[in-house]
């Protein structure tokens, strides 16, 4: 068996295994342990929060798994490689917590050159760069130069250069930063479709509320040390408390509810109506605002997952 | 071949497929390096700032006030100052073209993609050298515009341009004459004198007889001669006169009138031309000859007759007397051959400034660089002045002026860890610095084939893939995305 077929074979994207990393300051002294003995699986396929406050050591997890920083001790094998295996990186889409772009080029050149680190063809790669500009809404934009751009549409650019190469291990550092709550659902939207299309996608963040929308698993780090890890749904649990989702009912079936339940538990129950949250009805009212304009000089209506995004592989 | 022959093979060879990879992605850095220095007005702003200064030097600078002065001078040291600026913007580009991804973090979207370390080391050297091709061109250009409206002004004379064309504005063979002193003369030396005979004969000393009979043999009394043979290859040879180089070492600092002559001789016996010099000179001097004095691919000798009606010897400098100059290929080719060189050296330039950008932060880097570029061009003289000969002289001299002061040199390991430092940088320096190219074209010299193959084999293909090794190495081995201190 190849190689190849022996990682794709291989159930887990990323392994880290004990990991530390001591910063040195001039003189080579420690100065931080940015993270301490952490060990943790993604498996292929899901998505994987790394959550925490700023500072918890979140990036530099990340860092060290991209081969951008090198860990003090402990073993990482990303798609059965070290992390600083070449064609390692063929699989890999990476957007840093900022979005390092290159000011001087306009985004559909950005693509071009990241295209062609990534050895596409001409054809190929000037496909996937109509699909993406298309996907995240800056095809209009797409000769001006990024220098030029909002933080919300480097952001964009940022994210259709993580994905030029069908990537099937996404890592995002803090992808919704800078972005509006529109560009903030899309993007948990988009999420959401890669791990549909089989890729595995891990997140930094520290907006509880995106990672809780779109993780599978999550693994909490503060101070460098992985506090809790398993998956949301079991972490949020409360298993004390229960929750009835009920049609509206009349005033006296109500009270008459109210009434069985209280004798049953023997205390008051809360009753409310459910609410939206403020990002759907902020959705809700952009999306009816949208419907009436011909036209806007920012970020675009976005498209649909491109098509090459919906295939595993390169 | 078309793709699917190219997939196929790409499919069979596997290394072969990666290497193809990795020179397309050093390509693109190459590409996104060359934008960069176009779109942050670096390049426009350079090129602007060599044809100024080319046009400001050459209309303050007009050198003896001929026509050959003049252009001298624009190609000495006006074409010299504006590679010197684009060597300066080279340096400062260099050094950022790393070290700046580096700090402004756009490394981290780059390095994580499947680039090797020597593939984007490379890269970015390409793109910064693109840029120095168009400067240089520039800079080429420019110069021989300005050659061609000088030497067409109406305030020259046909003589002027003449002298012009002969020994400026052409590719001049240079050719240097069979050694005179052979080991026969110095066997024959030592057997004339018995004393000498019955020592032996170390290298040393068989040097030291060496240089005594050459000086002899560039020494000439009144009423004696020296002669030098010269083996001309055979060219396709420009029109224009033979010019004879000599370099005179007479101590004497007046005009003195002499009774001397030039005289040039076939293999046969036949003199081909004959010259009359009536002063005594010192430093260099160019004599012209006809055209037809010496053919290609013949033997010539030229003989120096010094009359009897003189009063003074003339030496000829030991090392550098004498030389035949040919006009070989026209001047276009020369400048074309020199730009080739003078691209090479900043190769060189641009490879050291990648390596230590990769190494170091951009200010560090480039002060380093500044400070290396400087001890390089002085190391040569520091060598030379620390050889045993240059330090007796000078000790010598001191306690000649100075009877009443002690010579207290330094601790003798002191002084010979920095000799050998001197030395080795020196050494390293040496095979670089030995080119000089706008020396030569403003001399009027040939720069040969064989000098630029040698200019690519040692710049760009020897001292390039050193430091192209030295830097991806080291770069591949640095943290990218260290917190800031």
């Amino acid at each position: 068996m190849s190689d190849e077929q022996n990682n794709s074979s291989n159930p887990t994207a990323v392994e880290l295994t004990n990991i530390s990393k001591v910063f040195l300051d001039f003189w080579h002294r420690p100065k931080v342990k940015a993270v301490d003995d952490v060990s943790l699986e993604i498996r292929r396929g899901e998505i994987f929060g790394l959550l925490g406050p700023n500072g918890s050591g979140k990036s530099t997890t990340i860092k060290m798994i991209l081969g951008l920083l090198f860990p003090t001790g402990g073993d990482i094998r990303v798609m059965g490689h070290g992390p600083r295996h070449v064609g390692a990186r063929h699989n890999i889409g990476y957007l840093p917590e900022e979005s390092y772009l290159y000011k001087f080029l306009t985004p559909v050149e950005t693509l071009r050159f990241f295209a062609r680190l990534f050895d596409l063809s001409a054809e190929e790669t000037e496909r996937r760069i109509l699909e993406l500009l298309d996907m995240f809404g800056i095809f209009h934009a797409g000769n001006r130069l990024v220098g030029e751009f909002s933080k919300g549409m480097a952001r964009r650019v940022g994210l259709a250069q993580a994905l030029i190469n069908n990537p099937s291990l996404v890592i995002l550092d803090e992808p919704t930063s800078g972005l509006d709550p529109i560009g903030c659902r899309q993007v948990k939207d988009l999420i959401l479709n890669l791990a549909r299309s089989g890729k595995t996608v891990l997140l930094s963040s520290h907006l509880l509320a995106d990672v809780e929308d779109v993780c599978d698993r999550v693994a909490i780090l503060y101070n460098g040390k992985i506090r809790a890890h398993g998956h949301v749904r079991e972490l949020l649990e409360q298993t004390d408390r229960m929750r009835m989702d009920l049609p509206p009912l009349p005033p006296d079936k109500t009270r008459e509810l109210l009434t069985s339940l209280r004798n049953l538990l023997g205390t008051e129950p809360e009753i409310s109506h459910p609410a939206m949250n403020l990002e759907q009805f902020f959705l809700d009212v952009v999306e009816k605002a949208y419907a009436t304009t011909e036209t806007a000089s920012g970020v675009g209506r976005q498209g649909k997952l491109a098509p090459f995004l919906e295939q595993t592989g390169r | 071949m078309n793709d699917s022959q190219t997939d196929q093979q790409h499919r069979a060879n596997p290394a072969k497929r990666r290497l193809s990879a990795q020179i397309r992605a050093a390509g693109a850095v190459a590409h996104i390096t060359f934008i960069a220095s176009l779109r942050s007005k670096m390049l426009p702003a350079m090129s602007c700032a060599i044809i100024l200064a080319l046009l400001v030097l050459h209309g303050t600078l007009k050198g003896d006030g001929t026509l050959t002065g003049h252009l001298t001078v624009l190609l000495r040291y006006s074409l010299s100052i504006a590679i010197a600026l684009a060597g300066i913007a080279l340096i400062w580009s260099s050094c950022a073209a790393i070290a700046q991804d580096i700090e402004e973090k756009h490394i981290q979207m780059v390095r994580v993609k499947p680039i090797t370390a020597s593939a984007l080391w490379l890269g970015k050297w390409l793109g910064l050298m693109a840029g120095q091709l168009i400067l240089v061109v520039l800079a080429g250009i420019t110069s021989a515009i300005l050659i061609v409206v000088t030497f067409n002004s109406p305030r020259h004379d046909s003589a002027a341009r003449d002298h012009a064309m002969n020994q400026l504005l052409t590719g001049r063979l240079r050719i240097v004459p069979e050694e005179s002193v052979t080991e026969a003369d110095i066997r024959e030396f030592i057997t004339a004198r018995p004393a000498l005979a019955a020592t032996e004969i170390t290298p040393q000393l068989a040097e030291n007889i060496r240089a005594h009979l050459n000086m002899m043999h560039n020494s000439v009394s009144p009423g004696e001669h020296t002669e030098w043979q010269f083996n001309v290859p055979a060219i396709n040879r420009q029109d224009g006169p033979v010019t004879l180089r000599i370099r005179g070492l007479t101590a004497i600092m007046r005009r003195a009138e002499v009774d001397a002559k030039w005289l040039i001789i076939a293999a046969d016996g036949e003199i081909r031309a004959e010259l009359p010099m009536d002063y005594v000179w010192s430093g260099t001097r160019l004599i012209e000859f006809p055209a037809d004095s010496v053919l290609p691919g013949e033997t010539v000798t030229v003989r120096f007759i010094n009359g009897a009606g003189s009063n003074d010897t003339l030496t000829f400098d030991p090392h550098d007397g004498i030389d035949m100059r040919i006009p070989a290929v026209p001047f276009s080719l020369n400048l074309f051959s020199a730009m080739v060189i003078v691209l090479c050296k900043l190769a060189v330039l641009a490879a050291l400034g990648v390596t230590l950008g990769a190494c170091f932060s951009f200010p560090v880097a480039s002060f380093n660089h500044m400070a290396l570029l400087f001890i390089l061009l002085l190391a040569g003289f520091f060598a030379f002045a620390t050889t045993p000969d240059v330090q007796r002289f000078a000790h010598d001299h001191h306690r000649h002026d100075h009877d009443d002061h002690e010579h207290t040199p330094g601790p003798e390991w002191l002084h010979h860890i920095s000799e050998s430092i001197l030395v080795g940088i020196d050494f390293a320096a040496g095979p670089v610095t030995r080119f000089q190219p706008v020396g030569q074209l403003a001399d009027g010299i040939k720069i040969t084939a064989a000098e630029i193959l040698n200019a690519i084999l040692i710049m760009p293909g020897g001292y390039g893939i050193l430091l192209w090794l030295l830097g991806s190495w080291l770069f591949s081995k640095r943290e990218l995305a260290l917190p800031e201190r």
